[in-house]
């Protein structure tokens, strides 16, 4: 299976730079590459036609069939692969401007009656509704096109495995059968789209698209859709893993669920590490006309002439020195995956998607200057939400590192982690909120008794906001 | 009655309109989005466009503010003049006078410069101690980058029950821009404005407002729900659009682009839905057969409407209408049109 999607690759691009389209004007070959690259990958793993291939085999016309006859997922999916080969690229251009595009900038180019099959198929997938969200959003509209697509696609994978050879009256690259007239053949595929499965998985398709749409404008702005469109769509050098931007959207709404349930605690959380740092800030005296601040100036105006007339060299004015900003150090230690802090009916939040979705958080708030990730190295991260969605855990930590790393850039430091190492060394710099199954114990006596002493440490275990003890014990809060 | 708005901008009509929106309506408007994608020109070629007749400096108050703005840039500052010459305290606060304010970066806005706006956007007065000035605004804009996420809910950005975020042009466009002249590109744009005499004459059904209200009344407060009939007017007059489609701008403007698909599904049917993209096709047409075959397949939709259906008459117009205009670059004779129709 691969290796259709790897040799097609080149090809593929090749093709989508030629391919004929149906609506004008044309597409960007930018444009037009990175819709085809997202199908291409939507199409590459079996997961997009899961639930079409469920429906499928549950109907009354499949069940009759004979055991032999039956047809495997993976078969089906094969099948679905060879259609996409010969399915007209441009076609694919042609429904993706219809969603993104002003129904008023397009017109259609091609007179010929013989590209009408291709106008039936433009019109059923058509939705106005929808369009309402797709119009100018590259990503919307590509999750309608390759749904869209995912949909025909099926269709012409269901018509070469299950109908019988006479039945076949068009095949993906959109030919008739020999002999065959232009209006029957129309005639055929729009009784072959009647089919009450076939409206069914139509309804589905864009039941499925609609909803992811409307999760991404939940979790991402336009700035992040548009990032998030350009990072997914397979490389020159291969596919990537399946479907990667439905996880993404998924992991994204999922981090969303532990704010909305998990929201209260993240902002006491913030509140007590906010509050650590806020101490830590220092104030300084100038002399009035020392001072850089040209506000001031303006303030002196509003004051009582009486005072006015002192002297201006007397005055001294409060100046508060910033605290230089909060680093995250979020650790990507095996164990943070491991540990569920909190399940629902679809889903599971391990200790890292909270450490995610505090970060998201923090993030929203423009309270972080830079993000690292840790194990046993320590990596710069970018900050914004659909970098923070993608963290993955990895193996292996060092607290201790992470101190000097801490250290060694003179900037307080906030470190979500599960705990589980050693830690020789104390910085004031540094708020530690440990997780789920977070063991302090392992840090060494008189570093985590300072810790504890100064305030610099707490425990969040999915339920409750704890104290962490002089001896790395977990102590309940006092209310 | 039309307003004509010179600009260097290629692909912001949409802004625009929402700009003639707010100054029919009167409510302060928030644009969001990235820097660089025009958010403050777009304002500013709109102030021009409105205050052409009365072009002086404080016609216009535009704030650049910061963390570190002081409450005078908005409060004002004590009249100097008349301190020293008549030994009286009192402020001059030019916002007050301003028929165009625009305050960009209100996101980084201290509270108190939000607090003093607050009274300038909703009662129109600038509280000043003893003194409530009066403040004479016709637009009212901030801009951001971004809602913080903690202040989504908060009772300052809910001020604005115009918020849009802009989006930056696209590839196509930005090439069309440069065979446009470039930097040197200049258009002139349209909008319609909703008189007070072009609004009168609508009138919103009542089932139709019911659909409305008992969809978002949990979602949407009430303060910005008392401007929805106003709202659904002035949209109708500004887009050139009907009723229907005026509510489902209204809801994707007021709340969501969600929003507004869930209103679409209650105010249509399935058959009305396939009815509207049918048109909406007819309008790519340019093959005089494809366009008969396409009529033909309005025709049996509309068939099974009125057949099946509770006929709604202004659907029928909007649809009468649509299928006309989309014609205009078609080769379908009128006659073939009328069978249709009727």
């Amino acid at each position: 299976m691969s290796k259709i999607l790897n040799k097609n690759i080149e090809n593929l691009l090749k093709e989508t730079l030629i391919a004929e389209e149906l609506i004008q004007p044309a597409l960007s070959e930018h444009e037009a590459n990175k819709i085809i690259l997202l199908v291409h990958e939507f199409i590459s793993g079996s997961g997009c036609i899961r639930n079409y291939y469920r429906s499928i085999t549950s109907s009354k016309e499949y069940r009759n069939r004979e055991i032999e006859k039956k047809i495997s997922l993976s078969k089906f999916h094969k099948e679905v692969l060879r259609c996409w080969e010969i399915f007209p690229k441009g076609f694919v251009k042609d429904v993706f401007k219809l969603y993104f595009y002003p129904i008023d900038d397009l017109y259609f180019n091609n007179d010929s009656d013989n590209k009408h099959i291709r106008y039936i198929m433009l019109a059923l997938s058509n939705k106005t509704i929808a369009k309402i969200m797709t119009k100018g959003s590259f990503l919307k509209s590509a999750i309608f096109t390759r749904s869209i697509i995912v949909f025909y696609l099926v269709q012409f994978a269901k018509m070469n495995l299950f109908k019988k050879e006479e039945d076949r009256f068009m095949d993906a690259g959109l030919f008739a059968a020999e002999g065959s007239d232009l209006d029957l053949w129309e005639a055929q595929f729009k009784q072959m789209m009647d089919e009450p499965i076939n409206k069914k998985l139509r309804a589905l398709t864009f039941e499925n698209a609609m909803q992811e749409a409307i999760n991404a404008d939940k979790v991402m702005n336009q700035e992040s859709q548009d990032r998030a469109a350009n990072c997914f769509g397979v490389g020159k050098t291969g596919p990537k893993k399946e479907d990667a931007l439905s996880r993404f959207i998924g992991k994204l709404v999922q981090i969303d669920l532990a704010n909305n349930k998990l929201s209260e605690w993240i902002e006491e959380l913030l509140e007590k590490s906010k509050s650590y740092f806020r101490t830590d800030k220092k104030s300084e005296y100038e002399k009035f006309l020392d001072s850089d601040n040209p506000n001031l100036l303006q303030e002196f105006h509003h004051l009582h002439p009486k005072i006015r007339n002192l002297y201006l060299d007397d005055i001294m004015v409060k100046k508060d020195i910033p605290n230089n900003g909060i680093n995250l150090y979020i650790d990507i230690s095996g164990s943070m995956d491991a540990i569920t802090l909190w399940e629902g009916e679809e889903n599971k939040i391990t200790s890292l998607d909270f450490a995610k979705a505090l970060a998201v958080e923090m993030v929203g708030q423009k309270l972080i200057d830079q993000v690292y990730l840790f194990n046993h190295n320590i990596i710069e991260y970018e900050s914004n939400t659909e970098s923070l969605a993608k963290i993955v855990a990895l193996g292996g930590t060092n607290i201790s590192s992470v101190v000097n790393h801490i250290e060694e850039n003179k900037k307080n430091a906030l470190i979500i982690t599960d705990a589980m190492d050693k830690c020789d060394k104390h910085s004031e710099l540094v708020y530690f909120i440990g997780v789920k199954g977070a063991s302090f114990r392992m840090f060494s006596k008189d570093v985590i008794k300072k810790y504890s002493n100064q305030g610099q440490i707490i425990m969040f275990d999915g339920k409750a906001i704890k104290n962490i003890g002089i001896n790395g014990e977990i102590v309940n809060l006092k209310n | 009655m039309k307003r004509k708005i010179t600009t260097t901008l290629l692909g912001k009509e949409e802004e625009f309109k929402l700009m003639e929106l707010a100054k029919t309506l009167s409510l302060p408007l928030l644009f969001v989005g990235k820097p660089g994608i025009s958010k403050t020109k777009i304002v500013l070629d709109y102030f021009n466009s409105i205050s052409n007749n009365c072009e002086n400096a404080s016609s216009k108050f535009i704030l650049e503010t910061d963390e570190s703005t002081s409450g005078s840039a908005v409060k004002g500052n004590v009249d100097l003049e008349r301190l020293f010459t008549e030994s009286k305290f009192e402020t001059i606060a030019p916002i007050t006078s301003a028929k165009c304010i625009l305050i960009n970066e209100i996101d980084k806005a201290s509270s108190m410069i939000r607090n003093s706006l607050l009274g300038i956007m909703n009662e129109r007065v600038l509280f000043a101690g003893k003194d409530n000035i009066p403040c004479d605004w016709e637009v009212f804009v901030a801009t951001c980058n971004e809602i913080p996420r903690q202040e989504k809910q908060s009772p300052f950005f809910d001020r604005f029950i115009l918020k849009h975020e802009v989006s930056s042009i696209s590839s196509k466009q930005m090439l069309e821009y440069y065979n446009n002249g470039g930097r040197d590109y200049k258009s002139i744009i349209e909008v319609n404005c909703a008189t007070k005499e072009a609004m009168n004459k609508i009138t919103i059904p009542n089932e139709k407002l019911t659909i409305f209200v008992e969809l978002f009344i949990d979602i949407v407060s009430n303060r910005t729900l008392t401007y929805l009939p106003d709202f659904v007017k002035a949209v109708s007059c500004i887009w050139e659009i009907g009723i229907d489609q005026a509510m489902v701008k209204c809801a994707q403007i007021m709340i969501s682009s969600d929003a507004a698909v869930k209103l679409i599904s209650k105010l249509y049917s399935e058959t009305q839905l396939a009815i509207i993209s049918k048109v909406e096709l007819l309008r790519l047409q340019r093959n005089g057969s494809q366009s008969e075959k396409c009529l033909e397949e309005i025709k049996s939709l509309l068939n099974l409407y009125k057949k099946k259906e509770v006929v709604c008459e202004s659907f029928l117009e909007n649809i009468e209408s649509s299928i006309k205009s989309n014609l205009k670059l078609g080769k379908v004779s009128n006659i073939h049109l009328q069978t249709v129709l009727n």
